[in-house]
């Protein structure tokens, strides 16, 4: 019984925070995502988000407001009605520079971990 | 060593200390700590508000989506509880307190209690000075601001001087001394009361007139419909009143604010109005136009906001008085980086000299100006301005060069070529804004 809660203990210590299907990594400014086990797809949109987000913020606010389901500065809900909102908002955000194909593809990316984040 | 190059090399040196200086900057502004998020949310470069910063300022300072003072909509199914912005632990329904801790939110206090400042240092040259001085670098503002909101059921905002540049006694001081220190606004604003769409404001602030206050730009110098007086009347259209006002976001898209406002010394009250509307872009509650990602519209990136105003007061000194009236338009035009501003106002004043004998003069001031964002640092501007006051027409040319090495630091290089009734004037800025 010792062993096992010692085992328990070890594995919680080195265990990384999940949100049921999503993968934090990192702390404060320096969180992200692991993108290892997302199709490969989503992984390529990951990499435009990963460039292009943080040219103003960092990933924080986009992993907070996808795993608590909150954007972390306005408090409303973060659905797929608020990712569109904020891929229009990127959009014509006049120094953002994305292109609407690379809106698109981010806004895909934030649907696909708000249904990770929810399983 | 020449004047001219003299000139240079200051200039040169202000903008290398500035970017050295910058570096060193950990400043952020009182809405932006509160908040928690970065000045570009509301500004291009402050303090020039962007749509998202006119949507926040209408909404008395809260942020915008709750249609009602302390409602919001509920999370999502699903939704996590924690994070720093979670929801309340307490589970009242309606009402988010975040973080706060329960005392400080009931009692409905700021956690942080919300202060900025702001200095400002300009550096100007003009070939031909009144007082001989060619090149002046002074000191001209300390100014100390506060805003927030109030549990989400009342907004406040107070600016307060603590120096403006005064006038200089080289037998007393070195430097200029303080001119005066005064309250520029002071004002709660009641939001949403009765449950309704309308906002009440109480206090000294600039009533409700053009589009934007005079401080809503990137230059030195303020839109000449906004600022100019007319005879010894020191009314202008961005002046701080004593008033109450009542505004409101009709639908989504139309803006109305109507107020009286009580100048001290008189019975008389003054009264004005104003309505706005805008076309394309997010609207007035900051909410996102619908966009089609797959094909393109030059809505996509347009947005129109068309202003109408009125003013109708009386002022007086030695118990004589003076009506008078302004009525100006405006369209503020934007698309993608370029910008573009017209405003107008004519006016009417029955005595603004305050003389024993009437003096009726007339007044009518247009500005145009179009900036364009390079980067996410720079703007660049022209100006061009007509000014009529009645006592002569001056027109103005002004290009401007804005840029912004932090969020928080405004560095901007601004030529006036001022052709006046009686004389040309032509004034080289080099000003340098700070906040934190």
């Amino acid at each position: 019984m010792k062993s096992f809660v010692t085992f328990v203990a070890l594995l919680l210590m080195f265990t990384t925070p999940c949100v049921a299907g999503l993968k934090v990594v990192g702390k404060g400014d320096a969180m992200s995502l692991d993108p290892s086990g997302f199709p490969p797809a989503m992984r390529a949109a990951y990499d435009i988000m990963r460039v292009k987000c943080v040219k103003c913020h960092t990933l924080e606010r986009t992993v907070v407001a996808i795993t608590t389901g909150i954007a972390p500065i306005t408090g409303q809900p973060f659905d797929r009605g608020a990712t569109r909102a904020y891929g229009t908002k990127m959009l014509r955000k006049p120094d953002s520079n994305m292109s609407k194909q690379e809106v698109k593809t981010v806004v895909d990316l934030m649907n696909y971990l708000i249904d990770e984040a929810a399983k | 060593m020449s004047s001219r190059s003299t000139f240079f090399s200051l200039l040169l040196s202000a903008v290398v200390l500035t970017v050295i200086w910058s570096d060193r900057a950990e400043a952020i502004p009182a809405f932006s700590r509160q908040y928690k998020t970065e000045c570009s949310t509301c500004h291009t470069i402050y303090p020039e508000l962007n749509e998202y910063g006119e949507a926040f300022l209408k909404n008395a300072y809260v942020y915008t989506g709750k249609t009602h003072a302390g409602q919001e909509p509920e999370a999502p199914a699903g939704a996590g509880k924690g994070g720093p912005e979670g929801k309340d632990e307490s589970g009242r329904p309606g009402e988010r307190r975040g973080s706060v801790s329960e005392g400080i939110w009931l009692s409905g206090i700021p956690e942080l209690v919300p202060i900025s400042l702001t200095a400002t240092q300009n550096l100007s040259y003009d070939a031909h000075p009144v007082n001989g001085d060619e090149l002046d670098l002074s000191t001209r503002a300390l100014v100390l601001s506060a805003g927030g909101a109030f549990r989400d059921k009342a907004g406040f905002f107070i600016t307060y001087t603590a120096f403006s540049e005064g006038r200089f006694d080289p037998s007393s001081s070195n430097t200029p001394l303080n001119n005066s220190t005064n309250i520029g606004e002071l004002f709660l604003v009641w939001r949403h009361a009765f449950d309704t769409p309308v906002n009440l404001k109480a206090g000294r602030f600039k009533p409700k007139l053009s589009l934007w206050k005079a401080s809503n730009n990137v230059t030195v110098s303020s839109l000449a419909p906004q600022v100019y007086r007319v005879g010894r009347s020191l009314f202008t259209v961005d002046s701080p009143e004593d008033g109450l006002e009542a505004n409101a976001i009709i639908g989504s898209r139309l803006f109305a604010a109507g107020g009286v406002v009580n100048r001290k010394g008189q019975n008389t009250k003054e009264g004005y109005g104003h309505l706005s509307y805008k076309f394309g872009g997010a609207d007035f509650l900051g909410h996102e136009p619908v966009i089609d990602f797959d094909s393109d519209s030059v809505w996509d990136y347009l947005s129109a906001t068309v202003g109408a105003y009125g003013y109708y007061g009386r002022n007086a000194v030695n118990d004589i008085g003076n009506y008078y009236y302004r009525t100006g338009a405006d369209l503020d035009l934007l698309y993608q980086r370029l910008r573009l501003r017209l405003s107008g106002v004519k006016g009417r004043d029955s005595n603004p000299d305050f003389l024993s004998t009437k003096a009726t003069l007339h007044s009518f001031v247009l500005a145009s100006e179009v900036e364009y964002l390079f980067g996410s640092q720079v703007i660049g501007a022209f100006r061009y301005e007509y000014q009529d006051d009645g006592a002569g027409i001056t027109r103005r040319y002004i290009p401007t060069v804005a840029y912004a090495p932090l969020q928080n630091t405004r560095l901007v290089l601004e030529y006036q070529y001022e052709a006046g009734p009686a004389s040309i004037n032509r004034i080289a800025l080099l000003g340098l804004t700070f906040s934190l």
